[in-house]
């Protein structure tokens, strides 16, 4: 094969992929989010989210151990999300994605990994920033509940509540 | 000219071909998280940040793949049977550098990626969890993986098809081998190193460290991480090593060149110093285990060190020094048989020197450090000072560097012995060899270096106690260690510089008086003969002997 011919096919390979990628993406749609069962830890964190997201702060509060509730208190709870929104969020333009991993434990203490994707920056100067959390969550009575301070999914402020 | 347009092109086709490499990276990363593969289940957050990153691959793509092709497709021209000059720049040194540049980056990159990958794979497998930091990314691994190996393999066909066209010489033929034994070289220290780190965890796991508080992580991401580094240094050791023989093996102008180069004979050299240094290190650790109750250092580090704990210290250690004696017999031997092979009694010679001194400066180093460090304690106990005061660190620096000393001296003496023995032998063929001079200027060199720093650190003390600083600490224990390094890096440097002296010596009587005098009045000029590929040097040099006028000469040198 000459070279002229192998760059040819090698440009056509990439735009076929480019194209395939595209149609998938397009064909595929948006990635709804995975439903978990609401009573699953899986659940809890993904309800958590979404209170947060949709800036319920008394939503997101009541995911809380009792534990965490008795350092913690709601009027507490508020003002750090106040302060965490001012100051730590990010830039106009980022977007974040979460995954869960996977969830490790018993009936009583359960641990969630998760991953968090998070595209910082604009236009060519973007670039994807990933990390990840564990989340404690511990069984009371029926429903599992967050048994750690969280600001989203960032640990409490310091000094901590615990 | 031709090399700055050369350099321009190339330069060009790395840059827009790394462009290229991201966006095809994002592209592929993208479709694994549309079809689902190296992600966690989405939970929540922005669902359309795939298709943000997808504008961001497809416009790397837009401007890398048209800029790339154009550049790459002129450098490709030129290098086309039948082109103009088309040997001239298949055998520039600006090509070669490029690919040897492109092919190290290439293999890193997927390297790394594959050994991330390996590791996931491997511990789902054995279990066990991951550190904190460490994110998972199976599907940004993949994706490096595939892009980076693509065009690896892209660019060694490319490399190969140059070698096919003729033969090349010059940097056309040694820079690329730059690469291949470069990658040898990483490839059988990362293999031999992560057996280690391997051998480590199974002893670990066996013989449980008293008092250990043990990471979560330990056992199985360790074992996964020591595997997979295991698995793909392996793969590239051996890949580049049988390719390498491959080339040594060949009939074709590609065996002749390949067979006699400096350095296939500097990656035996290489990996023959890092052997020897890490088996004595490894039997230095075997024996400090078994000293340190012997001189009362068990209690040392706070935890009482227990008789499970020697065990595994003394097991780990020399197991893991077997593979890397092995490589030492396999490289060292594997240096000889290819100098016999040649037929050449000088390359023979050559062989021999450099396994001998390579082993002799390894010993030597051990050696002098062990021996610098425990000269330091004999100052510091005989002039009162307080290192030794109290059961503590000193019992353990004590099994530490004895050994060392006792280990590295007795290599070096074992080379040693057989270097002196060879030049008693044959006393100036030894004495003019560049090996033997190399090993001992950098024995000089090493001395020197470690007698300036322990020197400063002596007259520091010095002028500060002349001036009335306030230094601090016990004087006698301070100077201790650099009056131990100062004096056994004088020694080491008395001896060899008289060795050296020696043979400069030998060397000098040994040049007959008219050669000196009739190179002193003779006006020399050298000069290079280069001629087409396939040209008969040997005629072309003949004829010009038969046109010299009267008086001149053409030697070979």
């Amino acid at each position: 094969m000459t070279s002229s011919r192998s760059i040819v096919l090698i440009g056509a390979g990439i735009l076929a992929l480019l194209v395939l990628v595209v149609a998938v993406v397009l064909v595929a749609g948006s990635r709804e989010p995975q439903r978990y069962p609401p009573g699953s830890p899986q659940g809890v964190v993904q309800r958590y989210l979404a209170a947060w997201d949709s800036r319920d702060t008394s939503a997101a509060y009541a995911f809380f151990s009792t534990r965490v509730k008795a350092a913690w208190s709601e009027a507490d709870y508020r003002a750090a999300t106040d302060e965490y929104d001012t100051y730590g969020r990010l830039p106009d333009g980022s977007a974040r994605r979460v995954f869960i991993d996977e969830v490790t434990g018993g009936s009583s203490r359960v641990t969630v990994r998760l991953t968090v994707e998070e595209l910082i920056g604009e236009g060519l100067n973007t670039s994807v920033y990933r990390s990840t959390r564990t989340i404690a969550l511990v069984r009371q009575g029926a429903d599992w509940r967050i048994d750690e301070p969280l600001l989203w999914l960032d640990p409490g402020p310091y000094p901590g509540p615990m | 000219m031709q090399t700055v347009k050369r350099l321009y092109l190339y330069l060009m086709s790395g840059i827009t071909l790394g462009v290229l490499a991201v966006g095809l990276r994002t592209v592929l990363l993208v479709l694994f998280d549309a079809i689902g593969l190296g992600r966690g289940d989405f939970i929540g957050g922005d669902p359309n940040a795939d298709r943000q990153q997808l504008s961001l691959a497809a416009a790397l793509i837009g401007v890398g793949l048209p800029v790339w092709a154009i550049h790459w497709w002129l450098a490709e021209r030129g290098v086309r049977p039948g082109a103009t000059h088309s040997d001239a720049e298949r055998g520039s040194a600006v090509r070669a550098l490029y690919l040897t540049v492109a092919l190290a980056v290439l293999l890193t990159f997927a390297a790394a990626a594959g050994i991330e990958l390996l590791r996931g794979v491997l511990q789902g497998i054995l279990g066990g969890d991951s550190p904190e930091f460490l994110v998972p990314d199976a599907g940004g691994n993949l994706a490096t993986l595939l892009v980076a190996g693509i065009a690896w393999a892209y660019h060694v066909s490319i490399r190969r098809r140059d070698m096919r066209a003729g033969p090349l010489a010059g940097a056309a033929a040694w820079l690329p081998r730059v690469y291949l034994y470069g990658a040898a070289l990483a490839g059988i220290l990362a293999l031999l190193q992560s057996v280690r780190n391997l051998v480590e965890v199974i002893g670990d796991t066996l013989l449980v460290p008293a008092g250990a508080v043990r990471e979560p992580f330990a056992g199985g991401f360790q074992a996964a991480s020591s595997l997979s580094v295991i698995g793909v240094s392996g793969v590239i050791w051996l890949g580049h090593w049988w390719y390498a023989g491959r080339l040594v093996r060949d009939a074709s102008w590609r065996g002749d060149s390949e067979r006699p180069a400096r350095l296939r004979v500097a990656y035996y050299v290489g990996v023959v110093l890092f052997a020897v240094f890490s088996v004595i290190q490894l039997s230095a650790a075997a024996i400090s285990a078994v000293l340190v109750p012997l001189v009362g250092a068990s209690s040392s580090f706070g935890e009482r060190v227990t008789g499970t704990d020697m065990a595994r210290v003394v097991g780990v250690s020399l197991v893991s020094a077997v593979p890397w004696a092995i490589a030492w017999w396999f490289h060292r031997a594997g240096l000889s048989n290819e100098a016999t092979a040649s037929g050449d009694p000088g390359r023979v010679t050559t062989a021999i020197r450099l396994d001998l001194h390579a082993a002799a400066l390894v010993g030597l180093g051990f050696g002098a450090v062990g021996f610098g460090w425990l000269l330091g304690m004999a100052v510091d106990v005989l002039f009162g000072g307080n290192r030794t005061l109290g059961d503590g660190f000193w019992r353990s620096e004590l099994a530490m560097f004895v050994p060392m000393a006792l280990i590295g001296s007795g290599v070096w003496l074992w080379r040693w012995w057989r270097i002196q023995a060879r030049q008693a032998a044959n006393a100036v063929a030894e004495a003019s060899s560049t090996v033997r001079r190399t090993y001992l200027l950098i024995i000089l060199a090493a001395s020197v270096i470690a007698s300036l720093s322990s020197a400063a650190l002596v007259l520091y003390r010095f002028f500060g106690a002349i001036l009335g600083a306030n230094l601090g600490g016990n004087t006698v224990a301070e100077l201790s260690t650099p009056i131990g390094v100062l004096v056994v890096a004088g020694i080491v440097a008395l001896y060899h510089g008289q060795v050296l002296r020696r043979d400069l010596a030998l060397r000098a009587a040994e040049i007959p008086p008219e050669e000196a005098t009739a190179g002193a009045a003779e006006a020399q000029r050298r000069l290079v003969l280069t001629g087409p590929p396939g040209s008969d040097l040997g005629t072309a040099l003949a004829d010009i002997r038969a046109d010299l006028p009267p008086g001149y000469r053409l030697d070979e040198g």
